[in-house]
Order: structure tokens, then sequence, then C-alpha cells
């Protein structure tokens, strides 16, 4: 009998705990809809609001009399550093801009940043899209298919500011092709600044200590290479180090470490991008006939030991960091920003690892040969039931306005909150192609005339550091990452010194979608076989001819197609 | 009236866990229609287009789906038949130890590898096959030449099988040391008493023991043939070794990131189950037949 009733005790407890945990994920359940839920009557507060509004605004900066209020897709961040009290969408940033032009901003949803595009697909599913929106190319296409948004072209004419459209014109007509729809403003985009190409990362104190040259062809780089290799650079006494770091992927992968582009470029190779050929065919880098010189050359300088041996088989990233920070090497590929990560952390184990930038190798006509990248990435979209989209480009004019520091009654407060620039509302950067070289020329200015007072605010903290490791150079790798890359690095990214190659194609196409992963397998295949000497340079052209038939002849057109709009 | 209310205990018993088994494993099932659209998330299940059989068919059409699948199957094949024999053998070896306090200790230690993740191991693996890696090393005593074993067509299929049988036997075995345990002692008696030796019971008591445990975990692992391991290749392979590692797995989440197939990857995992599915039937009326073993 006892048995018997602690078996039923037993089925009772599991019982109990599933249910009392169904019970606790419902509630859970309850409490992610109710602020969802809220929203909606703030939304419906916002339509009777609107209605009283008497007339649009149109003015870049003017304000409007009544207050408006938009909805909008926002993504959960680290609020930990808003005073109490304050929110999302009520703190010091979104009261600046109410005071300034009377918008203010209401949370349609809030949902983590990882499953923020669903959330948007699922609003865009049901129809039902907040006021303003914050999405991918993808997404846009989609709104504008499902005709869910509104046409900005007027209201950006009339409404955007002078610093935004600036901004934009520095692309050169590049920017605004991915928000254009039959010839309508269907988004404003955010941009993806240039200046992210490989420079040639070399260890200063390793050519000074083998009495080298700095780089400037690729000749000077492989006798660089073969220095580092053999004259023990790091003076340990062991043929440890090794000469030219690279990707598994070869090249072609834009604003990331390790890439070969500067090498193929020399011969007029883009391996991986879209661009158009002599004749203005449009043609996938990786398949044009100037491949097979360039590979040849890259092959040698494996065959010969320059490039790393085991290249192939080490993590992109991870692997090559390591060795970068046990001072196994002194020579990578990289952008500007490399000091921060992964050069700086070869400091942390040797103060005296002192990466210096060069523009190399150059071609013939003493120029480093580089691609763009795609200027676009995120857009800003409104919808068509807004009553007032102007209000969303106003709201987006004082944010970019003050968030560069050209607005004086906004640096009080930006000084006085560091560090939380995340609070802005409108999460869409806008900024100058070549940002990242204009960083450069203000400090270099203020270092020239020793004083930051006409630094914008943000960059101060940059001045300070180079002065900083100036005192002490190395000593604390953070100081000197942020004054070596914006100081030697961003000085690289002028425009002078580089001869630029602009991709005609970033998207996707249909047949991608089928054949892209076999033709991509085939091309990383290919390319690294080639490299590391399994195959001969002379099967490229069969690989060029299987690449078309397995769809590359098809995609290609498709791409063109796409170019030609 | 007695066994009513005995048998209704123990449904209670069961109800949770088939609830649950309900709630993940049976409604979630929905979504294999997925198998049969060209799904866009934005859409949802309900709006997206049907395309019947497209993406089946789709997975036989891919230029390399020849190398993929065989390449998938070989792989899996082997770790099956490795991952089975090496615990039984490792397990009879260790029931002859007498310290009981040294057999344990042993399981234990074998059984670690089974609980590091692939990214981790890969890590250490890339690490001792290197060009100045351990193995190497040792192979340079005896005059070998370097290796590159992770970048070479004929190694990585046995490092891949090598390295997973290291890692998941330590689970096998103790399974198999389980059910030598389970063994009824009076038979050891009886056999020594008969004059057996260490060998011949081996041969005629712990083997025949443990037949329905290898039956099973045969079975259950005949499931697996088509799962080759994408955590340990994906974290292991380079392009340079895709020819004899790239699996289903691998080959679909290359496609399903890169171009968001989400009909392509569910067909995929459809057909994988059906297999699987097929599979179990076959092995569990095999171990019926064969070894008296069922669960209905």
């Amino acid at each position: 009998m006892k048995f018997r009733s602690s078996k039923w005790l037993l089925a009772g407890a599991l019982l109990t705990g599933l249910l009392s945990g169904c019970a606790s994920t419902g509630n859970e359940g309850k409490a992610s809809t109710t602020p969802a839920s809220t929203p909606t009557a703030a939304a419906i507060e916002t339509q009777t609001a609107v209605n009283v509004v008497p007339s649009p605004n149109f003015e870049p900066f003017g304000k409007y009399e009544e207050p408006v209020t938009f909805t909008m897709g926002l993504t959960k961040g680290d609020y930990s550093k808003l005073p109490q009290g304050d929110t999302p969408v009520d703190n010091v940033f979104t009261r600046f801009i109410l005071n300034k032009v009377n918008v203010k901003v209401e949370p349609a949803w809030e949902i983590d940043a990882s499953a923020y595009q669903q959330k948007v697909a699922i609003s865009l599913a049901g129809g039902d899209i907040p006021d303003v929106l914050v999405v991918d190319q993808k997404t846009l296409n989609q709104l504008v298919e499902s005709d869910l948004i509104a046409d900005l072209s007027k209201i950006y004419e009339q409404t955007a500011s002078p610093l935004l459209k600036e901004q934009y014109a520095s692309y050169n007509g590049r920017i605004m092709n991915a928000a254009t729809f039959d010839g309508k403003l269907m988004a404003l985009p955010g941009t993806q600044v240039g200046g992210q190409h490989n420079l040639l990362w070399v260890r200063q104190d390793w050519l000074n200590k083998l009495q080298l040259q700095p780089p400037q062809t690729l000749t000077d780089v492989v006798g660089i290479a073969q220095a580092f290799i053999s004259q023990d650079p790091d003076g340990n006494n062991k043929a440890d180090t090794l000469g030219l770091l690279a990707d598994p992927g070869i090249a072609g992968y834009y604003n990331t470490f390790h890439g070969l582009d500067t090498i193929f470029s020399l011969y007029g190779a883009y391996p991986r991008q879209w661009i158009k050929d002599q004749s203005g065919h449009v043609i996938y880098g990786s398949t044009a006939p100037e491949m097979k010189a360039a590979l040849t050359e890259v092959s040698k300088l494996y065959k010969d030991g320059i490039i790393d041996k085991q290249f192939a088989v080490r993590k992109p990233g991870e692997d090559a960091g390591a060795i970068i920070a046990s001072g196994k090497v002194g020579l990578v590929f990289g952008p500007w920003w490399g000091p921060y990560w992964p050069l700086s952390d070869a400091l942390k184990n040797d103060p005296k690892a002192d990466w210096k930038p060069f523009l190399a190798p150059l071609d013939e006509n003493g120029k480093l040969r580089v691609y763009t990248q795609n200027p676009n990435n995120l857009f800003l979209v409104v919808s068509k039931k807004f009553a007032h989209p102007e209000a969303a480009i106003k709201f987006l004019n004082v944010q970019n306005q003050a968030r560069y520091g050209l607005d004086p009654d906004a640096l009080d407060m930006i000084l006085k909150n560091q560090g939380t620039d995340g609070y802005w509302p409108i999460q869409l950067q806008v900024d100058y192609e070549d940002a990242v070289h204009r960083t450069y020329t203000s400090l270099k200015e203020a270092i020239d005339t020793g004083s930051d007072a006409n630094l914008r605010h943000d960059f101060k903290a940059m001045y300070e550091a180079y002065k900083k490791n100036l005192e002490n150079p190395g000593a604390d790798p953070t100081v000197w990452a942020e004054a070596t890359a914006r100081y030697d690095g961003e000085a690289l990214t002028f425009s002078d010194g580089l001869t630029k190659v602009d991709p005609v194609f970033f998207g996707r196409t249909a047949t991608m979608e089928t054949k892209w992963a076999t033709l991509e397998k085939l091309e990383n295949e290919t390319l690294i076989k080639i490299v590391i000497g399994d195959m001969p340079v002379e099967k490229f052209d069969d690989f060029v001819q299987q690449w078309n038939k397995l769809g590359g002849n098809e995609i290609t057109q498709e791409v063109a197609a796409a170019a030609a709009q | 009236m007695r066994n009513r209310s005995e048998s209704l205990i123990y449904h209670l018993m069961l109800l949770p866990g088939m609830l649950v088994l309900f709630l993940f494993s049976i409604i979630p099932m929905a979504g294999i229609v997925i198998a049969f659209q060209k799904f866009v998330p934005a859409k949802g299940v309900l709006h997206s287009a049907w395309v019947g059989m497209d993406n089946l068919a789709f997975m036989f059409q891919i230029p390399d789906s020849r190398q993929v699948f065989l390449n998938t199957i070989i792989i899996a094949a082997m770790k099956v038949v490795a991952g089975l024999a090496v615990p039984i053998i490792f397990a009879l070896v260790l029931n002859e130890l007498r310290s009981s306090w040294f057999k344990r200790t042993i399981q234990t230690i074998v059984y670690i590898p089974h609980f590091i993740s692939w990214v981790i191991l890969a890590g250490i693996i890339t690490n001792l096959f290197s060009l100045d890696g351990i193995v190497n090393q040792l192979l340079s005593l005896f005059g070998v030449d370097p290796v590159m074993f992770l970048a070479s067509n004929f190694w990585f299929r046995p490092i891949l099988i090598g390295t997973d049988v290291w890692k998941e036997f330590g689970f096998g075995t103790i399974v198999y040391l389980a059910a030598i345990a389970g063994i009824n002692p009076n038979l050891y008696e009886a056999a020594v008493i008969d004059g057996a030796g260490r060998f011949k019971q081996l041969m005629y008591i712990t083997l025949p023991g443990v037949v329905p445990t290898i039956i099973l975990l045969s079975t259950l692992s005949l499931g697996n043939i088509l799962n080759a391991g994408f955590d340990q290749i994906f974290n292991l392979y380079n392009p340079l070794v895709y020819e004899s590692s790239d699996i289903v797995d691998t080959y679909v989440f290359r496609v399903g990131l890169v171009e968001m197939q989400y009909g392509l990857a569910t067909a995929v995992g459809l057909l994988k189950s059906i297999v699987a599915f097929l599979l179990i039937i076959i092995s569990y009326m095999l171990a019926r037949k064969l070894s008296n073993y069922r669960i209905f």
C-alpha cells in the first residue's frame, strides 16, 4: 500500500512539475506580448495627434507647432547607462530632437537585434508596418513590391539637410541607386564608408634591425619577406618566423585581413568582384583572363615559401591572429583599422612590435590598386500610412547634425553622454565616403597646430591617444592602436595614392540562389589548389569554362542586366 | 480493477514525457511542409509558394551531389563501424582488469572528450597535425618528411574517423560495461567449475551476454548513416579537402547560409530522416530476428 501511494506521489509530482513549467512559460508569453500591445494604443493616439497638426513643415530644421509622433521598430540595446526614468524613446537625445523640431518617437515593438529583420519580415507579411523602420536591402525590395512604403523623392529634396545631401553626394551617385525604384526614391540609405582596402602592415622594428628599406613594389615585398624568414628578425636563433600570411579564400573579401587582393590587382585581377572589363562587359573577377598571370605569381610566391606554407589549414582570423600575437610574422595585408585587432595583440607580448602601414605593392604608376565596397547597407523607410514622412527625415537631420558635432546646441549633451551613442533612436549611419581620411585630416591639423580646439568632440580621444603614445610608444597597446590606426593607417586611405575600381554589383540574382554555392565551391577549390600547386595554372581555363557552364554564364547576364539599371 | 489502477499510475508517469514529446517533437513536424515550398520567412508557411518536389529534385541535380552523398555515406559508415567495434573491445579489455579503482578511473577519463565541443577539439587537432605539430615532430624522428595532414585528401578522412571514435568511444564503453556487469555471476562460477579459462569465459559468456546491447546500439547508430558529423567536419575542413570531406550537411549549410534556402535545407533534413527511419525499421526487424530484441 505504501509502495502504491508513493507511486501516485511520483506521478503527481511529475505532472505538477510539468504543469507549473507550462504555467510559468505561459506567464512569460503574456509578459512579452504586453509591451507589444501597448504601442498599438499609442499608435491610435498618434493617429489622433497627427490630425491636430495643422500643416506639414518641409523645412529641414523647421519646428512643428504641434508635436508629431511616429512609431518605430526598435532593437533592444544595453540601456544600463540610461538615467532612472529614461527609456530608449524618452531620453536626453530624443528630448533634444523634440525640442528642436517637435518630433517624437514611440516604440511599435522592441526586439533583440538578432531577431530584428525577422520581426520586420513578420510585420511585412501582416501588411502592418510601423511608421518608420530601418531595414536591409532584401526587405526594402519586398516593402516596395508590397507597396507599403512612401515615395520620398520630393520630401528628400525639400527636407533633407545640406549635410545629409553632401554626405550622399560624396559617393558620386553610387549610393542612391539601391534605394531608387522606377526613378522614385523609396528610402534613405545608410552608408558604408570607403577606404577599407588592404594596406601592407610591416614590423618597422624588424625592418630597422635588418636594415631594410620600406617596401614599394612587389619585389620589395618579396625581398622583405625573404629577409624576415631567413634572417631571424625576432633574434631567438630559431628559424621560426614566417613571410606573408594569407587567407584560405586567397582574395576578394573586402575589409578583412590577410587577403592577397593587392597582389592580384597588380595584374588587373579583382577576384570575387563583379567588374567591367576593358570592353565594358560585366565579368566576374575570378574568371577574368588577368587572373592567370596573377595566380602564376602567387603560386610562385607560395612555392618559394614567401607565403605561409600552412595558410590553407589555418582558420581565417583566429589562427592568423595567434601567429601575429606570438610575434612570428612581420608582414600582413589588412585595412587601416588593423592596429585595434589583430596587430595590437603583438604588442601585448612584445611592446617593441612596431607595426607600420605602407602602400604596397605599387603598380608601375606608383599607385596602389584597390576596389571599393558596396556603399549601401541599411535603409530608412517610412510607411505609406504615415501622414508626415518628412518628420522622419527631420529626425535624421537633427540626429546626424548632432552626432557629427556640427550642432553647437548638442555639444554639451554629447560630451556629457559619451559612450551612449546607441540611444539615438534611428540606428542609421550616414557619413562621407572618405570619412576615414577626413578623420585623419582633422586629427593631423590638430597635431600640427598642437591644439584640439577645432577638433570634433568624438575625435578628441584620438588626439589624446596620439599624444600619449608619443611619450611612450607602444607602452599601452590600446593607446598605440588608436594612435597608429587613426594617424598612420587612415593617412593611407587618401585617394591620390590609389587607383580605385568600382565593382558594379553587390547583390544576389535569382540564379545565384540555386547555383552560387556550387560555383563558389568550384572557385574556392580552384583558387587554392592553383596557389598551392595541386593544380597547374593551365587548368584555370578549364575552370572558367566549367564555371560558365555550371550557371556562371546565366548569372553574368543577370548581373549585367541588374548593373545596367 | 487492481490492474487498471496500477497501469493508470504508470500512464500518469508517462504523461509528462509524452506531452513534452508531443509539444517539441510532434508538433514541429508540421514544418516539414517547408520542404515542398519556396519558403520566404516574411510570407510564412501559409503564404509561401508551393514548389512540389522541386527542392528534393534540386538536391540530386547539383553537380556536386554525387561527391557529397558519397562522402557522407563513406564517412558515416566508417564512423558507425569503428564507433561500434572500438568500445566493445575496450570494454571487454577493461572488464578483465582486476583493480576496480583503476577501471573506474580509466572509464571516466575516456568519457571526458565526449563533453568537449568540436569547436575546441578542432583547434587542438589542427595544432596536433600542423606542420610543426606533435605528430609531424614524432614522424621526423623516423626521418619522415612533414605531412600537411589536414590539407591532404588521403589523410583527412582517417583523421575524421579516428578523432570521432576517440571522442565518443567512452560513452559506448560505459554502456557495454554496464551490460557486462548485468551478466549473472553464476554463469562465470559454473564455467570456472567446468574448467573454462578467462578467454573461454569471454567468448562464451561475456560476448553473448552483451550481444543484445551491441544490437541495440547498432540499431540506434544505423539511423546515423547520413550523419557524417557536421560539427566536426565544419570546424576542420578547408577547400583543399572538399573532395574527400564535403558532406550533405556542410554543403547545405553553405547553401542555406549564403542563399537562405530554407526549403532546400528542410528537404535535405526530411530525406535524411526518411532514410534513417527506414534503416531503423530494417535494423529493428533484424534485431528482432537475430537476438529476439523487442520493443513492442
